[in-house]
Formats: structure tokens, sequence, C-alpha cells
């Protein structure tokens, strides 16, 4: 099975530092990938370049055998808008906008209608189990509840891979558990891939692949087929 | 208050805040610092020029004074014939070396020098004698004034003085107390942005620190630490902006001092605020400043968990728009009725009640706005925008608040404009315009037919009335018709003696008008009326052989004029008939016209002011909404939002309230503007209210200057990077 995603050679310095010091990585369809390491080994720089984030100095991502790193900046937004999808920490919804507008925004974005836009958020919300929250303001959700409307945001359109940067970071871990239950078996049903940092040993075990990143680079224990749900 | 300091020493968007804080106190202060030094320019000129105020001052003086309003080439000219009644002293305000015996003449600089450079018979003759000397800075309205003193022997329909000296040395009554208003109206106005702008910037990033203050309130953090948190971070933007702002205020003070006003431009020091001003201002901002920031965390003070909750808008709100302006109202009737120094009071309060109840008044608006987008949206900008705008108007609407009150402000000035054009008094087309007319002429005019060679009109102006006590009857000339009609307008002769009035005297008792030794005559009771289309303060023309006993008699010298010879007419008739008042067309247009210009100088001045001050409030606030949100908007564009779609939405948030406030606030200007300008008419007697177009043009301006506030946090977005998500 090809990759959907690869990078090679992947090389990121912030002046002296070296992030990412010669990344190599595949991502196949369907796969659940945990990336994890100490504060400042380089796994968020990682997650950024391999989303199109950030470019690398050197090396470089493919996205279905295509380079990414040859698209400009609107290239690369135009991929994280309709090729990926992103799960941050505490959830990032827009305060002012309802549950379903959340997770309508990112079709919105790509030039989708609204009655089309909002009828395939209230499904996603639905199948997380927020159907009766989706005119609620992000103020007047719980933050597991926060996270969900951000999972049906990343998956409402549909995307190739899902990237989530500490998604429960900001959780205790009996909801964290159940934020990565909703995660994974969203991803599971539309056949995506799933990116996730994290330095919570609990959420990685949740992966199907684990890497760990020392130094900005791929610590040469790699715990491959980790124990799943 | 450590915490405080450490967060301004490491957060670089906390410096930003402080800095932006410190710019807007700056600007604020030496703005109000400028408006209130203002009057104090006009009171600086009324305190120099009080020695002219000589009218009435005595009855029985050892002086008499003609003071008369003269010009050439296009400029005005103030010029007091004196003469000695009396031996002695006669004391003399600062400036004015000596008193002008007979043959003397004193000269303002720029009017010496310009009579160096003239030939004689166009300007010098005017001011028979040797010039003694020039009058100082402390006796000159402003620097390039031009001023004649003439010493005579004899002046002719003079009023009796003690001296030149002393006056009352007030701007106050001052063509009749509108300029007065007007400074003041300008006062208010300008005063309100300046406040709008200073809690712009009391409220930059405040969601930034309402969330950090909240997570300190969690933490145990008591509601006094945190409101000396605030109040520390604050007070160094804010002490910082109102020193500069005090510094600033004084090459602000030179500039103004070169914008001319009433034909001539100010002393520097004219525009200088008073020390106890000053420090009050500079005390003020601050505390204003730090107070806006402590109110606006009401709420994370007493309700921690609901930082992140948005303020509900209460409709009732628009009553206050009602009730300001009933004040208002009040205040033009009570100012109708009133006069003395709290005339204006209730006026001015009123004025000020409604600037601040648009901007009280323009979230409830604001969020209606966003409830229509939201229902209708179909871009998601569109959605972003009007979800902002209703979930929280208050926080949308701040920075629109400076351009809604630049509109107001404009759309009454611009209601006000056309309407104080007509009223301006010295807009008198009784002459014709190639005339120059003498009048209070007691004199002998066989000098004047000598010294020049242009045609003679004598006439004697006076009233027909009953001759019952208390009728005065309308005001007539007594003249040869062929003669008159060459400097009257409205006159067609015919031949033959007739009184030619556009309506019948009611009297046959005309008596002259002459101060001293007036005449009276009777009409015949058979006598031809002819028509007069006159339109200016003469009723009527009368023959003179229909009124024994005033042949001969002049009160009033008319002369028509080319444009060959206009100056030296002008010359002979003040050389010959010192003392006398001149009607000339070019002073009533020079007059009428420089206060035109001053007033629509002032107007345009005032307003870009307005509309700068509501810019930058605007820009800062679009900016600061820009920095507060900065994680959300990190994310977004992280996600692949176009960041021209956010930019989009932004300036929606920006324009939308805009424009539906702007149409309320042109409306309110409308309606205040009128009741100002019936206040105007009922001070200065007459005067039309016509409403043009132009009232709507601060509507489109608003608006621009808008959408040119909302580009400027284009900058603050492409500088948001896709990782700010992750930042705090």
């Amino acid at each position: 099975m090809n990759s959907v995603l690869a990078a090679r050679g992947l090389v990121k310095t912030y002046g002296d530092v070296h992030a990412l010091a010669g990344v190599d990585i595949d991502i196949k369809a369907g796969d659940v990938l945990a990336v994890v390491g100490p504060s400042g080994s380089g796994k968020t720089t990682l997650l950024h370049v391999l989303s199109g984030i950030l470019r690398a100095d050197s090396g470089d991502v493919f996205l279905d055998g295509r380079a990414i790193g040859e698209l400009n900046e609107t290239g690369r937004s135009e991929l994280r808008r309709t090729a990926f999808g992103f799960v941050f920490q505490s959830g990032m919804l827009v305060a002012e906008l309802t549950a379903e507008e959340n997770a309508a925004l990112p079709m919105l974005l790509a030039g989708r209608s609204r009655e089309e836009s909002l009828g395939a958020a209230r499904l996603w919300l639905a199948r997380l189990g927020l159907q009766t929250l989706e005119k609620r303001r992000p103020a007047e959700l719980s933050g597991g509840q926060a996270q969900r409307v951000a999972i049906a945001r990343a998956l409402a359109h549909r995307p190739r891979v899902i990237f989530a940067d500490e998604p429960t970071g900001a959780l205790d871990t009996r909801t964290g558990q159940e934020m990565m239950s909703a995660l994974l078996q969203a991803a599971e049903e539309t056949n995506a891939a799933v990116v996730i940092v994290t330095h919570d040993k609990a959420i990685a075990d949740r992966a199907l692949r684990v890497v760990e990143i020392q130094d900005g680079r791929i610590a040469p224990k790699v715990i491959e087929e980790a124990v799943s749900a | 208050m450590r915490i405080a300091l450490a967060v301004l020493r490491r957060d670089r968007r906390s410096q930003v805040a402080t800095v932006l804080v410190a710019l807007g106190v700056m600007i604020a202060v030496s703005l109000v610092l400028w408006l209130l030094a203002a009057p104090n320019g006009l009171q600086a000129r009324a305190d120099r020029t009080a020695w002219r105020d000589v009218l009435g001052q005595s009855q029985k003086g050892p002086i008499s004074v003609a003071v008369n309003k003269d010009s050439f080439d296009g400029k005005l000219i103030e010029r007091f014939d004196v003469a000695r009644n009396q031996q002695g002293d006669v004391p003399v305000a600062k400036g004015i070396g000596k008193f002008p015996e007979a043959g003397q003449v004193l000269l303002s600089p720029a009017l010496a020098e310009l009579v160096r450079g003239t030939p004689a018979e166009k300007l010098g003759n005017r001011f028979p004698g040797t010039q003694v000397g020039v009058l100082g800075p402390e006796a000159l309205k402003y620097p390039d004034e031009l001023v004649a003193i003439i010493g005579h022997d004899k002046v002719e329909s003079g009023y009796q003085a003690a001296g030149l000296e002393g006056g009352s040395g007030s701007y106050r009554d001052d063509y009749h107390g509108m300029l007065y208003l007007l400074t003041r109206v300008g006062l208010v106005v300008l005063v309100v942005p300046c406040l709008v702008l200073v809690a712009s910037a009391a409220r930059l990033t405040a969601a930034k620190r309402e969330r950090r203050l909240a997570a300190l309130r969690l933490a145990g953090a008591s509601p006094r630490q945190v409101v000396i948190m605030t109040a520390v971070e604050t007070a160094v933007g804010a002490v910082v902006g109102s020193v500069l702002g005090v510094v600033l205020a004084q090459p602000f003070s030179h500039i103004t001092a070169k914008i001319p006003w009433e034909g001539g431009t100010w002393y520097p020091g004219d525009f200088g605020a008073s020390p106890a001003v000053v420090v009050a201002v500079a005390v003020l901002a601050p505390v204003l400043v730090i107070a806006a920031a402590i109110m606006g965390l009401r709420r994370v003070v007493n309700r921690p968990l609901a930082a992140e909750e948005k303020r509900r808008v209460r409709s009732w709100r628009l009553l206050m728009i009602a009730g300001a302006m009933g004040v208002f109202f009040l205040g033009i009737m009570y100012a109708q009725e009133a006069s003395g120094d709290g005339q204006f009071t209730v006026v001015l309060l009123g004025l000020g009640a409604v600037a601040f109840a648009l901007v009280l008044a323009g979230p409830v608006l604001t969020a209606w706005v966003g409830r229509f987008f939201v229902g209708r949206w179909s871009r998601p900008s569109t959605l972003l925008a009007g979800r902002r705008l209703s979930g929280d108007p208050v926080a949308a609407f701040r920075g629109s608040a400076g351009v809604v009150i630049a509109v107001f402000t404009g759309s009454m000035a611009l209601t006000m404009l056309p309407g104080l054009e007509s009223q301006v008094p010295y807009r008198d087309e009784t002459w014709k315009t190639d005339a120059i007319v003498a009048e209070d002429v007691g004199h002998d005019v066989t000098s004047l037919r000598l010294a020049t060679s242009a045609p003679i009109v004598t006439m004697l102006d006076g009233t027909v009335s009953t001759g019952k006590e208390n009728d005065y009857g309308p005001y007539v000339i007594v003249g040869k018709c062929a003669d008159v009609s060459q400097v009257l307008n409205g006159l067609t002769c015919q031949e033959g003696p007739a009184v030619y009035t556009s309506g019948k005297f009611n009297g046959d008792q005309f008596k002259s008008n002459a101060r001293d030794n007036a005449v009276t005559a009777k009409l015949p009771a058979q006598y031809e009326t002819r028509p007069f289309a006159g339109y200016g303060r003469i009723s009527g023309v009368i023959d003179p052989e229909l009124l024994p006993g005033v042949e001969g008699k002049v009160s009033m010298v008319g002369v028509p004029t080319t444009a060959e010879n206009r100056d030296a007419v002008h010359t002979a008739l003040i050389g010959t008939l010192p003392g006398v008042r001149l009607v000339d067309g070019e002073l009533r247009g020079l007059y009428g016209d420089t206060l035109m210009d001053d007033l629509q100088r002032a107007t345009i001045i005032g307003l870009s002011i307005a509309a700068v001050l509501g810019g930058i409030g605007a820009a800062v606030s679009a900016a600061g909404s820009v920095i507060d949100r900065r994680r959300t908007f990190g994310a977004l564009i992280a996600a692949g939002t176009p960041i021209r779609v956010l930019g989009h939405a932004l300036r929606r948030e920006v324009m939308l309230p805009v424009f539906a406030v702007t149409i309320a606030a042109c409306g309110a200007g409308i309606v205040v503007g009128l009741g100002l300008l019936t206040l105007a008419r009922g001070l200065v007697g007459h005067g039309e209210m016509p409403l043009t177009p132009w009232v709507l043009a601060p509507v489109a301006v608003g608006m621009v200057v808008a959408l040119v506030a909302a580009l400027a946090c284009g900058p603050v977005l492409r500088g948001i990077s896709p990782r700010d998500y992750a930042a705090e």
C-alpha cells in the first residue's frame, strides 16, 4: 500500500537549533501515528512541516507522491484546507460561531454552499453525540464537547490526513480517552490517516504506530504496531 | 504589581498594547489641550484689542473717537479717527506709544509697509498727517493686522471716550454671541471622539488581559490584586502618553497659530493653555484610561468564570438618544430666552449627551445588524462578521464610535453652514456693488468735490412716521432719484418729484437720522408714489422737493466708482470726510466672505480632526481585536483559511456597524444642526434654514474612513503565523 504522506530527509533549523535533523517517515491511509518525545525535541515542528504550515530547509513532504514543498503559501493553504484536518489543544474553535458553524467552516472556506456545509457538519456532530448542542457557542460547551466539535470540524470535509497537536492536553484523563476514541473511530470511518503529537503515553498507546523524536531525529527505537485500544 | 511589570517586560503583545495605549493617550491629550486653548486664542485677541471698545464708555470724555472699517486690495483696515476734547494726559493701552495729536498718525507695522509701497492717492492720503510711530503687537489682533489711529483737531460723528484703553476685552458678544456658541460646540463635539479614542486605547487587548486575570483570580488572586495589576499595566502606557501629549501640544499650538481667523493669523502665545488646565488634563487622561480599564474588568473581578461570556446589550439604550435630544432642545429653548455665561450651558450639555447617547446606543444597532447578517449569510466572511457583531456588539462597536461621532459632527456642520451663510449680516445689498457710500456725514463736502472728479451724490437719511411716540417708521433716503439711482439698487426713475417706495407710508413726518441737529419736515397731503424694488435696509426714496426745509442738508454721500478710480475715490472720501463710516460693497463682501471662509475652514479642520480621530480609534480597535484573537486566527490560518477571507471578515466587522450607526448619527446630526441653526438665527435675528443633500456626505466619508481604518488591521493579520495557535 502506497503512502498517503511521506517525508524524506526533513531538516529544519532555528538559528543554531536543529529542530529536525533528517527525518524520514511514511504514513498510509488509515494509519494512526503518534509522535512522542520530550519538550523541545522537534515533534510539533515535525507536525508543522508535515502539514505544510512550515517549509523544511531541506528535504520534502509528499502527499500522494506530490511534493508539497513546491507549492507556494496559497497552494499550501488550499492543501491544508482540503486535504488535511486539524485538531488543536483546547479545540481553538471560533468563539463567536456555533458548534455547527465551527464544524462547517472548512467546507465553507472551500467554497461549498451554506446548506451543504451545515448539513455535513450536523451529520458529523450527530455521529459524535453532539446533535443537541449544535447551536451552542464554544463558551457554552465543556472541554470534551469542544474537542468533539473540533474533531467534527477536522473530519467534515473528509480530509486525507488529520493532524492533532496535543489534542487532549487540556482535558482530564477520562475525557481525553473518550475524545481519542471518538477521533480514531471517526478517522477509521473515513479511512483518514491520523498524526498525533502528544507527550501523554496513554494517548500514544492508542496509536497504531509510535515514533519518538529526540534532538530532531527519529529515535532508533521505533515502536511499531503499538497496542491499539 | 511585580507580576504586571514582569508581564510588560516579557510579553511582546503587552508591550505593543502599551505602546498603542501611549500613542492613543498622547494624541488625545495634545488634542484636548489644543481644544481647550482655542477659546484662549480668541480671548487673547480680545484682551489686546480691548482699547477699541470705546463705544458708550463715557458720555463726556477727554477724546472723541470715530471707529470705522476700511479696506484696501481685499484686506480689512481698522481705522480710528481721534481728536482731543480737552487738555491733559490721555491714557493709552500697551502697544500704543502715545495718543496722536492732530496731524499725527500711528500705523500698524503691516499697514505702514503697505502705505510705503502704494501711491499716496490710493492709500496713504487716507491717513493724513505724519506717522509718529507704529503700533506694537500688544495693541494688535494679529501680526499682519492693518490698523491706523489718525489724530485730528475735531472728529465729526465720533464717540466720547476716556482714552484709548480699557474696554470689556471679551469676545463673548462678538457677532451676537454666535462665535462663542460655535467654539463651544466645536469643543464638545471634538472632546467626545478624544474620549472615545482614550477608551479604545484602554480596552486594547482587553480580552487577552481578561483571560490572564481570570486565571489569576481562579488561582486565588484577590479582586484588589487584580485591579492593581490592571492599573499598573495600563498606567505605564497612559502616563507616558500623557507626558508626550503635553510635550506635543506645544508645537501643535504653533501650527494652530498659522491658521487664519478674521483675516489674520495668531501670535504663537495665543494658544497657550493655563498651567492648571495642562496639569488637570495631564492627570485626568491617565486616570480616565485606568478607570476605563478597571471598569472593563468588573466581570473578571466579580465572576472570573465568565471571562469568555459575551455581554448582552439592552434595546432601552436607544431611548437615551431621545432623552439626550430632549435635553438638547430644552437647552435651545432656554438659550433663546436667557443671556449671560450660562446661556448655552444646557445646549452644550445636551449636545454632549446626544454624542454620548449615540456611542451608548451604537452596540444595540450593531447587534441588530449582526443578527440580520447571521440570518442571511452566504459567505464565511459574512458569517464570521455577523456572529462577531451579534455576539459581542459592545466590543465590535467600540472601534466605530469615533467614526460615528465624526459623522454626527459632519452632518451637524453641513446642516448649519448654508444657514449660517444666509445669516451673515454684512451681506447687505442695499447699495450697488461699485458704489461707496459715506454715512454719518456732518462735513462740508466741498473738499471732496475738489479731491475727485467722480460724481458725488448727496443724500439725507431718516425715517417717515406718524410722529407719535414709539413710532419710528420706515428708513428712507431723501435725494434726487436720478442721482440716488447711481448708487442705490432697485430704483427706476421717472420725471417729476415723487416718493419711490415698496409700500405706502403710514405717516407723513420725516425726521433725519443725524445725531446732532436732526431736521424734520412734513410730506404734502398729496404726492405721487412710484414703485421701489430695493431689498436692503432702505424702504423708500423721497424727492427733496416734497420735503421743504431739507434742501442742502446732507448726512450721506455716495460715489459711483470704476475699477480704475475706486481706490482714489475711497481715499478721497476718507481723507476729506474724516470719521465717516464707509459702506463699501468690497468691504461688506470682504467681511462676510472672511467670516464664511473662517467658518468653513474651522469646519473642515474640525471635521478632519474628528475623522482622523475616528479613523485612528477604529484602526486601534481593529488592530487590538486581531491581537486579542491571535490564537484563533492562527489556528484558522493553520487549518488553511486564506488570510484574505479573514481580512474580508474583519473589514465587514468594522464597516457594517459604521454603516448602520452612521445613518442614525447622520439623522441626529441633522436634527441637532437644525436646532443650533434655529438658535443662531434667534441670536442674529434673521436667516434661512436650507437643507442640502450634502448633509448625507459624512455617511460616505465615514464609510471610507472606516474602510481605511479596517485596512490597518491587514498588517497585523499578516503578522500572524499559523503557528501562533500554540502561543500564549
